[in-house]
């Protein structure tokens, strides 16, 4: 199991969300996994219990911020 | 979420991130600044316990990302990040009398005086915005409690202004009875309400306020308002 990394974000965010998850991914090649719902959620997933699972999963959390 | 390790990252425009989640101990970071990511990723991989991805894969996502808000919000929104200094600090205003002069910024403009580090006699006053006025008695400075009979206020001469939400603002008008200084038409976005005070040194103060309508054009419009 590698280090896993919660991505929060807006959905105003979400290509920015997305370049984030990219770059840890492609970036620790593997050694990080993430949870960035703009790419893991699926259609007719429990959004809520889906992301506060991974919540409690992650060993670190990324909050993007924006105005 | 607490004892794990708390990323915040931002772009351009966020002012107080470091108030997001004080409970919280996190480290912030500005997802355009190349530097601050880099450091960032840096943590990331202690914490995570593995190697640092090439460098050349943060500068890349920087660089998207600076022309995703660039898109997104323009040229300008980046640039205005680009200032080296990130705002006023303190101002600091010799004074005669200590005590007459912490009741004049305590007791009447109702600052709120602040913890000071030092033991020299003056006093600090906190501002919501995190700036400050420090206070430092000098008992040499000439006696200018007459002044208010000899001069007059230049508002073109050196100054500090304070900004006030604008019910107080209407509040202080009334206090004081100065109605007819109110603009006759507060809609205006290019008129100010604004005073000038002396403090007990003769030091001049501006006290400013926009109206709610000027606020609206401000925020919805970036309208170039005081």
């Amino acid at each position: 199991m590698g280090y896993k990394v919660f991505i929060s974000f807006t959905e105003a965010d979400k290509k920015i969300a997305e370049g984030l998850n990219a770059f840890i991914a492609r970036g620790f090649r593997g050694d990080v996994s993430t949870y960035c719902s703009a790419v893991d959620m699926r259609a007719g997933m429990k959004w809520k219990e889906e992301i506060q699972a991974h919540l409690n999963n992650s060993d670190a959390i990324v909050c993007l911020v924006t105005p | 979420m607490a004892g794990k390790p708390f990323y915040i990252l931002t772009t351009p425009g966020v002012k107080h991130a470091n108030l997001v989640s004080p409970m919280l101990d996190h480290n912030t970071a500005m997802l355009t600044d190349g530097e601050q990511f880099k450091g960032f990723v840096e943590e990331l991989s202690k914490a995570a316990g593995v190697s640092l991805p090439p460098y050349q894969q943060g500068t890349e996502f920087v660089e998207a990302t600076l022309g995703i808000l660039k898109a997104e919000h323009g040229e300008e929104f980046i640039q205005n990040e680009k200032y080296f200094f990130e705002g006023i600090h303190h101002i600091n205003l010799p004074v005669r009398d200590i005590n007459d002069s912490i009741r004049f910024y305590r007791d009447f403009l109702l600052l709120k005086e602040i913890v000071r580090p030092f033991t020299f006699e003056g006093a600090w006053f906190g501002l919501p915005s995190g700036q400050h006025i420090h206070l430092v008695e000098d008992k040499n400075l000439p006696d200018r409690s007459d002044f208010r009979k000899k001069e007059n206020i230049n508002p073109k001469g050196c100054h500090f202004a304070l900004r006030v939400e604008y019910s107080r603002w209407k509040a202080i008008m009334d206090e004081l009875d100065f109605k007819d200084l109110i603009p006759d038409s507060p809609e205006e976005a290019v008129k100010i309400n604004q005073i000038y005070i002396f403090d007990p040194d003769c030091h001049v103060i501006e006290i400013n306020a926009l109206t709610p309508e000027q606020l609206m054009l401000k925020v919805r419009e970036n309208r170039q308002l005081p």
